[in-house]
């Protein structure tokens, strides 16, 4: 069963399409997942087209029930939730994304570099990482937010410090067992240098289950972004961030509306992403080595 | 077997050092300015109470001494002074601890309890409608901010139904029972006092499902999976030869092969609550770590921040210690590895 299995998860990206039948790809979950999120990417991008009103103008009455002239009410300073909710999309997404990008390259990249040339650089490079997994991702990220002062670009910063042990983990872990391979051998014996094996001939067959995880995580992000503006370390007012939206809401607690609807458009986009990533995993039979 | 536990003691304290370490360094190398919190913005100016604020709370010293006088301190069990409580961080987070594992304790056993009980119908009942079902309340249960969850189910089971109680650990007017261990549940059962038992209980109920929910997931996949896996074992064939129903078989051989995996990941799962705690905590107003740490987020609390990140990090050491004893125990192949 191993002998079979390894190799599977090697291959490069152009390789993820050959393996699995297009029916893997296109189950109903998956179906619903990349529907879900193409139509919150359509929304980021054409939001100014979409939503119908100004995102932070006062633009009816105060805490409005939602209406036909305000689909999902106003919150208390008077502003359409409906395109509050809209223009959430715009920070959740592209945010969130931009830091699994980041955690993945460096966490890749510490990870390909301590599993190949291991001794004092693998120890330095994973205890450091052993430790950074040790705090609760919350807390640390709290404690980063706080010490760099609330706003999303920071927020950012400090879901990257909690995120990349992850991928350096996942990536030394793959990197020790294609070490091993007769290809990588062959390299070696022509001469070729380290940093070239390990970039060329190792990182690349490494990515499959670095790619599903990262996908997964994308929704577990996306949480981590609005649980940190909920608290008032992320999205400063008026943004109309998701997470901050909730936090209006928690403060007009009987006017559920207000929470409602930036509450149900995280729900989609992160069930969104778990059915795809759930599918790639199945599709590409990658074991899942959570932390 | 003792040489295993004592291996995996012995680099504790090295564990904690590293810990301690990278809670200092975050918490202080950045450019966040804690003087403004201590004196206030007004006095900013005046440089004589600032520097006489930086004196008294060891600021004015180089970042090396002060992280060997928090080393020294910390020896002794002291977590400093809290800036805006003024009094001990140990005895703050001593005092709101036991709110936080109560609720935690309560939610690990509703996940574990629940995502093994989705696992059985999973996999038993493998791509039909009960399998679907089953798999889809756990993902949800993955992709639901937990804050936002924690509102819904007080607005739908406290302001609309009245089925529940409000946020709180005890209803308003309640005196909690005697401080025996913290956990009002236990308290009030050693006072013998039912109905405040029954308070505490309600009380729980919302925040710890929720939080619970989550770690369902996570659960319920591990069991799926591995009762799958062990049902095409030799061993279930033999059973299954022998002439044993599909029930035995699948609770006294698959099942409790499936469990094994589970174990591992009960050191995750307490890490991955503390950090749903906090946010549940947030909303459920629950006097815990949790919203003492937010709390000390929002003044820049130094000591609190690193007090926190602190227990949080050493407790979530402990569970995987524990964790790692418990799976050598249950599996000889890990300790003799």
């Amino acid at each position: 069963m191993t002998a079979i299995s390894l190799p599977s998860l090697a291959g490069n990206a152009r390789d993820l399409w050959k393996r699995g039948s297009a029916s893997a790809w296109l189950r109903p979950p998956m179906i619903f997942g990349y529907v879900v999120l193409a139509f919150w990417i359509v929304a980021a991008v054409g939001v100014q087209w979409i939503a119908p009103y100004d995102p932070i103008k006062q633009v009816g009455e105060r805490l409005l029930a939602p209406s036909g002239t305000h689909w999902f009410g106003t919150d208390a300073l008077g502003r359409d939730v409906f395109s509050r909710t809209l223009y959430g999309a715009r920070y959740s997404l592209p945010i969130a994304a931009v830091a699994i990008v980041v955690s993945v390259t460096i966490g890749s990249v510490l990870g390909a570099v301590a599993g190949y040339f291991g001794g004092w650089v693998d120890a330095v490079i994973m205890r450091i990482a052993d430790m950074t997994m040790a705090f609760p991702a919350i807390l640390l990220a709290m404690a980063v937010a706080a010490s760099l002062g609330p706003g999303l670009n920071n927020a950012l910063i400090a879901i990257v410090i909690v995120w990349w042990p992850i991928y350096a983990r996942l990536m030394r872990g793959q990197v020790l067992s294609i070490k091993q391979r007769e290809h990588v051998e062959s390299a070696v014996a022509i001469g070729a240098s380290g940093p070239r094996i390990l970039f060329r001939h190792i990182v690349p067959q490494s990515l499959t289950p670095i790619l599903v995880n990262a996908t997964m995580d994308l929704g577990q992000v996306i949480l981590l972004v609005a649980s940190l503006s909920f608290l008032g370390l992320g999205a400063l007012p008026p943004t109309p961030e998701w997470g901050a939206m909730i936090t209006d809401g928690a403060k007009n607690f009987y006017q559920p509306w207000i929470a409602a609807a930036p509450g149900f458009a995280m729900l989609t986009i992160v069930l969104a992403i778990n059915f795809i990533g759930d599918g790639l995993r199945d599709a590409l039979d990658v074991k899942a080595t959570r932390r | 077997m003792l040489r295993f536990i004592l291996k995996r003691i012995a680099i504790l304290p090295l564990l904690l050092l590293g810990i301690v370490t990278i809670a200092f360094v975050i918490s202080r190398l950045l450019p966040a300015n804690p003087i403004a919190s201590l004196v206030g913005e007004r006095n900013l100016n005046n440089p004589e109470i600032v520097a006489a604020a930086k004196a008294r709370w060891g600021l004015d010293q180089d970042l090396f001494t002060q992280y060997l006088n928090y080393l020294g301190h910390l020896f002794q069990g002291d977590l400093g002074t809290s800036f805006s409580t003024k009094s001990s961080v140990t005895s703050d987070l001593l005092s709101r601890l036991p709110a936080t594992m109560e609720l935690t304790i309560v939610a690990l056993l509703i996940g574990t309890l629940g995502g093994i009980a989705l696992g059985v119908i999973s996999a038993s009942r493998k791509d039909r409608f009960a399998d679907h079902l089953s798999r889809f309340f756990s993902l949800l249960g993955s992709s639901l901010p937990v804050f936002w969850t924690g509102l819904v189910f007080l607005f739908v089971f406290y302001a609309q139904l009245g089925v529940l109680p409000g946020p709180g650990r005890l209803s308003a007017r309640i005196e909690p029972p005697a401080n025996v261990t913290g956990f009002y549940t236990v308290d009030s059962l050693l006072a013998g006092n039912i109905p405040l038992f029954l308070d505490a209980v309600s009380h729980l109920i919302l925040p710890a499902f929720i939080l619970g929910w989550g770690l369902v997931g996570t659960i319920s996949r591990l069991v799926r999976a591995s009762m799958l896996d062990e049902m095409h074992a030799d061993y279930v064939r033999t059973v299954r030869a022998k002439g044993l129903s599909d029930g035995f078989v699948m609770r006294h051989h698959v099942l409790r092969n499936s469990l094994t995996p589970v174990v591992t990941i009960v050191g995750f799962a307490f890490g991955a609550l503390l950090t749903g705690a906090v946010l549940v905590e947030q909303i459920f107003s629950w006097n815990g770590i949790g919203s003492y740490a937010v709390g000390a987020t929002r003044t820049l609390d130094y000591p609190a921040i690193n007090g926190v990140t602190l227990v949080g990090g050493a407790i979530f050491l402990l569970a995987s210690l524990a964790t790692d004893i418990v799976y050598a125990v249950v599996d000889p192949r890990v300790r003799l590895a």
